[in-house]
């Protein structure tokens, strides 16, 4: 009898046994892509994070069943092998494609991503970006890309403590009015023990920040509305980089150099370290904007925000940098769903929520700075500034390999001394003319 | 082998040794220490212990994985299967390759060496575009077992060369008693030759396995979301836009060295018998 | 690859032939699938113009006529040479020193051996960030101890073009001595003890007997280690990109590294792949006269 019955109860065992092994087969099978979850993937940096997290949790609960992905990607990538990730057919639904990367020319160019004519209307993103960002975000008159934030750059921010320690008065308008006057602020905080501006030479962008902030008060307005236009279809160039009103910007950073107002080894400072010796308080000064206060926070010391001089009288101002954009790829599998999920980033629920939590300014004019106190009072100070006074990024408008990625490779070679400014200009120059040649 | 040396030349030479064996190993020491101090101070203040700034969140962080990410055991499981996969199968066809070789007429076995030394000279950076365009096009990026077959290919060469070199010094007579006995080559290789090959093999496997356990380079692009990815690719998405959670790297980077330095603590024996090349079979 | 023991008997059995010929078609066939048939994409890659999404549009030898008056790529390819031949010439000096020590009988030979290698274990992207990290003026590992010494603390060899390379030689010898080490071990404790008697006996040093016993019966494994480790540093792509970007300026840009920064940074991925054909034929030639030279020196003896 109990043989019998355990007979049974190993036959029912093993088939037990069979079955679950084969449950698992097919469940390893399938769980790639269940038939029933809807998924929408986003790529995201991992300063924002907070925000698209938010703006995922909203969707997901208009739309019960759907489960958002978030995919980080960093910067290099972004400016790198984003393009073959975004054109290729596993692509995710939202793509980060800033506006001055190489990767969103050749996605343009090879007709990768989507228009977004109806996003745009639907959030009324035209109006609310404004006039000179709108057109900007466009390609030939039609948008393909959202921004998601704004970001002012070039702006120095400094140590009280050390300044006081230094016997150095900062400039009462925040500008410092001629090199001069910067070259005896520097010679006061090493005399006290300090590095004047640390700047990330290795970085790949931080140079270029400089430059943008010298061309914009050293070029006329002629000859800078040249350089910010001329790469364009069907545009012609009036001013050649060769000429003085590009090189004396160079220039000026050169005798920067020369005169010992960064901190040592600055060349090959990645941006961290740059941030580091400021936080240490071996340095006196850093290059950075807006999003700065969000990530040092509460420091051991006060810290405020100058502006550095230009060449000649007129001071620099805040570079405005309206190039954070997401985009959605021709690849994508839930067109719709990523379209919605663009706009509920682009509300003003999102948009003040990422303003107060992750330190990035508004990229709509329907949420003011103002309306954020979680911004901090320096960042509504330089917003306040900017008001009247803001300068075009040259890198943050021209293609990157035309312009970010090359003209900040070539001021490291420059300031290590391998390289003059009129060397570079005449570079410059030369990726000008072969592109042109290859794009019209 | 003992030789007699002058005090002197002792004192010099145990000097050299020990100085050697500080700059070998204290680098690793002070990974470990970072991965416990804040960012801020990884920078400015990387060997002070009395009044540093302590932050062993760094692990947690780098534990639960970048924000974005996937936790850090996920990427573990990734690299393990892949490195498994890549040793398994480079050693399984080396072996192959490298014995028959030895076995084969003499313009055939310089033609296939050739072939594969030419393999180990071809730089990765070539590599990329074609490989992510083929597994693009076969649906298959993001995959962690087609990256580890990639990789048997990647080691294969080396592979082959250094067994190929062991195998010219395995002594005939145990293959020509084994075939006396009516064992087919491939018998012989399987029952005879391989078990005796165990040092080389775990050496060659060993130094592979360490490669495919720190490549980046390829992986960065074949494995792009983050449930696949590896560790090294893993720990990249610390770095954000603007700045880096370096002391969370620095946490990522020690807890995936461990493992690494335990295998080899283990293995270490075999591989320095392995690696050891040319002459007389052992 | 250097052949010390006698020629095998051919085996006269055809079916065996066959087996060993199907053994190392299927080798032969995954080098082709995976070597050849990228390196062919890469040609057809190098004779197009490719922004690296989109069609590749067909140029002909533009790219390459663009490379022979670049001088950017003649530099890069020199630093290629320094970087390949610095590295191997200090792993072999070093590691048949470390050898010779342990084969001598060094005390401490044991954990010597162990620990040793133990560089070699490191991911290379480890190693290029903490080095990096290292190195740097006033706040770097190896400043603070040059400070403590009194030898100045402010040295920023990363930021200076005459000194970057270096470092970066440096730092990849760090990392391969381990390698070689063990191979020229192997190799020296292959020797039989009898030859050192026989020399000891006739009263020759230890000196005299590394220079002209040691080194000349391990020179066929050195002139291997020389050539494997400048072809790995010639190519050694992750290294110089985690330490310095290939910089500062073009200090260290390599030529993987200014095929990558052609590529993925400027979007010409036509002229990249000629680069990298250009660089990839010159070092097969490299290590088809290397391994030539190698065979034929072990001949002589």
């Amino acid at each position: 009898m109990s043989n019998h019955r355990s007979v049974i109860r190993r036959r029912a065992a093993a088939i037990a046994a069979a079955a679950s092994i084969a449950a698992l087969l097919l469940a390893g099978c399938t769980s790639t892509s269940p038939a029933k979850d809807l998924s929408l993937t986003v790529q995201v940096q991992a300063e924002q994070l907070t925000a698209f997290k938010y703006t995922a949790g909203l969707l997901e609960k208009k739309h019960p069943g759907l489960k958002v992905h978030l995919q980080t990607i960093t910067g290099e990538q972004k400016n790198t092998t984003n393009a073959q990730v975004l054109a290729s057919s596993n692509a995710p639904d939202v793509g980060i494609v800033p506006t001055n990367a190489q990767t969103y020319f050749d996605l343009m160019k090879a007709k990768k991503l989507i228009p977004l004519d109806d996003v745009w209307k639907s959030a009324d993103l035209a109006a609310r970006y404004g006039d000179t960002v709108a057109k900007s975000l466009k390609w030939n008159g039609t948008p393909y890309l959202a921004l998601f934030d704004t970001v002012y750059y070039n702006v120095v921010f400094y140590n009280k403590d050390a300044f006081t320690k230094a016997g150095v008065k900062a400039p009462a308008d925040r500008q410092i009015a001629s090199n001069a006057d910067l070259y005896a602020l520097v010679g006061k905080l090493k005399a006290a023990g300090y590095d004047g501006l640390a700047v990330g030479g290795a970085s790949g962008y931080q140079l270029g920040w400089l430059v943008d902030a010298q061309l914009q008060a050293n070029a006329s307005p002629a000859a800078l509305h040249d350089f910010l236009t001329s790469w364009q279809s069907g545009n012609k160039q009036s001013v050649k980089y060769t000429s003085p009103k590009f090189t004396g910007s160079l220039a000026q950073l050169s005798e920067w150099g020369k005169h010992g107002v960064f901190q040592s080894g600055y060349v090959a400072a990645s941006g961290d370290q740059a941030q580091a010796a400021f936080t240490s308080g071996t340095a006196a000064m850093m290059i950075g904007g807006t999003w700065i206060p969000s990530v040092l926070k509460k420091q051991s010391f006060d810290y405020d925000w100058l502006l550095l001089p230009g060449a000649g009288d007129t001071p620099t101002v805040p570079s405005i940098y309206a190039g954070d954009t997401l985009a959605i790829p021709t690849a994508s599998k839930h067109k719709d769903l990523a379209k919605e999920y663009l706009e509920i980033y682009s509300s003003d629920k999102v948009q003040k929520y990422a303003a107060a939590k992750v330190g990035s300014l508004p990229a709509v004019n329907t949420v003011k700075a103002s309306e954020v106190p979680d911004l901090g009072p320096l960042v509504q100070q330089v917003v306040k500034f900017t008001a009247t006074k803001v300068g075009i990024g040259w890198t943050s408008t021209l293609p990157g390999g035309l312009g970010q990625t090359l003209i900040d490779s070539e001021a490291q070679k420059m300031l290590s001394g391998q390289s003059t400014p009129e060397e570079v200009g005449k570079s410059q120059q030369k990726e000008f003319e072969t592109y042109k040649s290859d794009n019209g | 082998m003992t030789r007699r040396r002058t005090s002197a030349g002792t004192v010099t030479a145990q000097f050299g040794a020990v100085v050697w064996s500080l700059l070998a190993a204290v680098p690793f020491a002070l990974i470990v220490l970072l991965a416990f101090k804040s960012n801020s101070d990884i920078f400015t203040n990387p060997l002070g212990v009395i009044g540093a700034h302590w932050r062993p969140e760094n692990f947690a962080e780098a534990w639960s994985g970048p924000p974005g990410g996937q936790g850090f055991a996920i990427y573990l499981l990734n690299s393990a299967i892949v490195t498994t996969i890549a040793i398994v199968g480079c050693l399984l066809f080396g072996a192959f390759i490298a014995y028959f070789a030895t076995l084969a007429s003499r313009r055939l076995r310089t033609f296939v060496i050739r072939a594969f030394l030419a393999g180990t000279t071809l730089p990765l950076i070539m590599l990329l575009i074609p490989y992510y365009t083929a597994l693009n096009s076969l649906n298959l990026l993001s995959q962690p077992w087609a990256m580890g077959s990639i990789y048997v290919a990647i080691c294969l060469p080396t592979s082959v060369l250094i067994l190929h070199s062991f195998y010219l010094g395995f002594p005939g007579e145990l293959r020509e008693a084994a075939s006396l006995d009516g064992l087919g080559i491939i018998r012989t290789f399987t029952t005879i030759v391989l078990p005796l090959s165990k040092g080389p093999l775990v050496a060659v496997g060993m130094v592979n396995g360490f490669f495919v356990w720190g490549e980046t380079q390829l992986a960065i692009v074949l494995l792009q979301t983050p449930e696949s990815r590896t560790i090294p690719v893993g720990l990249l998405d610390f770095k954000g836009q603007f700045s880096a959670n370096t002391g969370a790297i620095f946490a990522g980077l020690t807890m995936a060295t461990v493992p690494l330095i335990i295998v080899y603590l283990i293995f270490n024996r075999s591989i320095a018998k392995g690696v050891a090349l040319g002459g007389v079979f052992r | 690859m250097v052949i010390h023991a006698p020629v095998r008997k051919r085996t006269k059995n055809s079916r065996e032939a066959r087996l060993i010929a199907v053994i190392l078609g299927g080798g032969l066939l995954i080098l082709v699938v995976f070597f050849g048939l990228p390196m062919v994409d890469l040609v057809f890659t190098s004779l197009s113009r490719w922004s690296g999404v989109g069609d590749r549009v067909f140029v002909g030898g533009e790219n390459y006529l663009a490379l022979l008056s670049d001088t950017s790529v003649h530099d890069s390819l020199a630093r290629s040479v320094t970087l390949g031949l610095g590295t191997a010439v200090g792993i072999s000096i070093i590691a048949t020193v470390l050898a010779a020590l342990v084969s001598g009988g060094i005390k401490g030979s044991n954990l010597y051996r162990v620990v040793w290698f133990l560089p070699a274990i490191a991911p290379p992207s480890a190693v290029a960030v903490f080095w990096a990290l290292s190195v740097q003026p006033k706040s770097g590992v190896v400043n603070v101890v040059l400070g403590a010494l009194g030898l100045g603390n402010d040295h920023a060899w990363l930021a200076d073009p005459a000194t970057a390379l270096w470092v970066v030689i440096a730092v990849a010898i760090w990392q391969g001595a381990g390698f070689a080490f063990l191979v020229i071990l192997g190799a020296m404790e292959e020797v039989p003890v009898s030859i050192y008697e026989a020399a000891a006996i006739d009263g020759t040093g230890p000196i005299r007997q590394f220079f002209s016993l040691t080194l000349p019966l391990i020179r066929p494994v050195l002139s291997m280690v020389l050539l494997l480790e400048s072809i790995w540093a010639f190519n050694g792509f992750t290294l110089v990109w985690g330490m310095t970007e290939g910089g500062p300026g073009e200090a260290t840009t390599i030529l993987p590294v200014q095929v990558y920064q052609e590529a993925f940074h400027l979007g010409h991925f036509g002229a990249a792949g000629a680069i990298s054909v250009v660089g990839g034929i010159l070092l097969l030639i490299v290590g088809v006269v290397g391994n030539w030279l190698g065979s034929r020196r072990a001949v002589d003896e």
